[in-house]
């Protein structure tokens, strides 16, 4: 199947359905929409009706404008300076799979004992999955022995929409660069993340960057640039700086709450990022029906930093039950 | 559900070993039903990962090793210098080679963009042998004539009248073509403009002809296609 122009792939197999979305096209909230909206309409098919619209919509109905309005357009002030500053991590080492095949493995947890977890340490789930994975990290470079020389830094995204509503179901995300500290003692690092997210999950240091892309947006001669060289020259920038920015990333899509016709006949929903060039395991979670889903994709061969991390969570003493799609 | 006791997790029970260490599985523990239910019906793929390719290798090494081959042929030209510049061609021939045909294969490029990269690449290279030639035989570059006067004008009427061909063919597929028929219609301006601006002393029927044919087609196919033309001008240069 040749799918290199689509934005947007539908699969099935058995009793899943699987959309795949170029980030240009949403994020992983207009992502939820998109896919229970698919659900919905083979549900009406089986006769079942859909009277809740909590993140789903009619495929019957026109689409509203308003649903694909640029946000970030609309949200810069073009006032505050950048705030973040991007620096070359330390990347993963590891045996390449062919053909970016991505092993995942799934390993799915109560969530209310992980809530209750990280309440119990004062922080948020989030933060306490990104202390987990930073130590992961940390653990696996000193076990290996592996070069200190650049930090270990940790990719958050951010759903903006919590300080900007929008019915946009376009992008409307930023990302935050969490440092580990460089020790692999578990709870520094999660007052290192602690007081990181503190500083960045704030309206000001997301503002600095919605404003320095709006601002390279506007400016005329990138604006006539032609596309193709856009498009190498970007790819070039992102090859050289963005890619060696994170060493690994965990997205966390939150609770999923559909229609509540869906809990008769959706067991599970599954959030995992694609595979990357430089990052080579990557973390995403999203929570359904008090289940929290944790999927660690990667496109290495070992699984050093995904066994800690499900280990680092049985330690602290969380029931995981584990499933992966490749048994290596 | 099976329990790795290395890694204290809870797999699921159609697995041998443990995703996260490898450990052989041997013991079930009593999990909640609807655990059970859940875990059954998730299934995937089968997906066969090797970490080793050979159709890789050559695919990384091929551009080290075209440029290793140019620089050994340009070594032992200059070393056993015969008054031919010989490596000349095999360069014009490994830079021709690698873009318009490797890089088109590896990529999985679409015809229409074959169409515009293999003329872009085809008249460098023409003009490249053209150079070669000019300094083989008068050291300079005043022999260079021929690619000018009849090839790559040659070259790009043919890949102007297929690109038309193509788009009126298949009437949906004109954006897809939009970029090479603008490209091989600018390229084929540039011999005839060289011709004026350097006073070149060359024959010039054919490139003048060329000239008046590519504007003429551009404003044929600007004012068939307007609104195609228009969206695609909106896209790729944000004009």
């Amino acid at each position: 199947m040749d799918s290199r122009h689509a934005g947007i792939r539908v699969t099935y197999f058995d009793y899943r359905i699987s959309v795949d979305f170029f980030h240009a096209v949403t994020d992983g909230s207009g992502g939820i929409v998109f896919l229970n909206t698919l659900v919905g309409a083979y549900l009406r098919l089986k006769g079942v009706e859909i009277k809740d619209k909590e993140n789903y919509l009619d495929d019957r109905d026109k689409p509203r404008r308003e649903e694909a309005i640029d946000s970030f357009m609309q949200m810069a002030d073009l006032k505050s300076p950048k705030l973040a500053k991007d620096v070359v991590s330390f990347q993963i080492p590891g045996q390449r799979l062919n053909n970016f095949s991505l092993i995942v493995i799934n390993g799915s947890l109560d969530s209310q004992q992980l809530y209750n977890k990280a309440k119990e340490k004062n922080v948020t789930i989030t933060q306490l999955l990104t202390a987990v994975i930073a130590w992961a990290i940390e653990e696996d470079r000193r076990f290996f022995g592996y070069s200190k020389k650049r930090p270990v830094v940790v990719s958050v995204p951010a759903n903006l929409r919590k300080f900007y509503p929008t019915p946009s179901l376009r992008n409307f995300v930023s990302i935050m660069s969490i440092h580990s500290n460089g020790t692999t003692d578990f709870d520094s690092i999660l007052k290192t993340v602690k007081e990181q997210f503190a500083r960045q999950n704030t309206m000001e240091y997301f503002m600095g960057t919605i404003n320095f892309n709006v601002k390279s947006q506007r400016n005329f001669l990138i604006k006539i640039c032609p596309l193709v060289l856009k498009n190498i020259i970007l790819k070039i920038a992102f090859e050289k700086y963005g890619a060696k920015a994170r060493t690994s990333t965990i997205s966390n899509l939150g609770i999923v709450t559909p229609p509540k016709e869906f809990n008769d006949h959706v067991c599970r929903y599954e959030f995992i990022l694609g595979p990357q060039k430089r990052e080579m395991v990557s973390f995403s979670c999203c929570t359904y029906l008090n289940k929290t889903v944790i999927s660690a994709s990667r496109t290495i061969k070992e699984s050093g930093v995904v066994r800690l991390f499900f280990t680092k969570l049985a330690q602290l003493g969380l029931s995981v039950d584990v499933d992966t799609n490749c048994d290596i | 559900m099976k329990y790795c006791r290395n890694c204290k997790v809870n797999v699921n029970d159609r697995l041998v070993n443990c995703p996260l260490c490898g450990s052989y599985l041997d013991e079930k523990v009593e999990s909640e039903k609807s655990s059970e239910e859940v875990q059954s019906r998730i299934t995937y793929p089968i997906l066969t990962v090797e970490s080793k390719n050979s159709k890789n290798f050559l695919r990384k090494n091929l551009l080290p090793f075209f440029l290793v081959a140019g620089a050994v042929c340009i070594a032992i030209n200059w070393i056993i210098y015969s008054g031919t510049l010989w490596s000349g061609y095999v360069l014009v021939g490994l830079f021709g080679g690698y873009f318009a045909v490797m890089n088109s294969v590896y990529q999985k490029r679409r015809l229409y963009s074959i169409l515009g990269l293999s003329g872009l690449i085809s008249c460098i290279c023409v003009l490249g042998i053209d150079v070669v030639k000019s300094l083989e035989t008068q050291g300079n570059l005043s022999g260079v004539a021929v690619s000018i006067e009849y090839i790559i004008p040659g070259i790009l009427v043919a890949i102007i009248i297929a690109t038309d061909i193509f788009i009126i063919a298949n009437k949906s597929k004109y954006k897809y073509y939009f970029v090479s028929l603008l490209l091989a219609s600018i390229l084929a301006l540039l011999p005839q403009l060289f011709i004026w601006i350097l006073r070149l002393n060359l024959i010039y029927w054919f490139t003048f002809s060329l000239f008046f044919f590519s504007l003429l087609n551009l404003l044929v196919m600007i004012i068939a296609y307007r609104k195609t033309f228009k969206q695609e001008m909106l896209r790729k240069f944000n004009l």
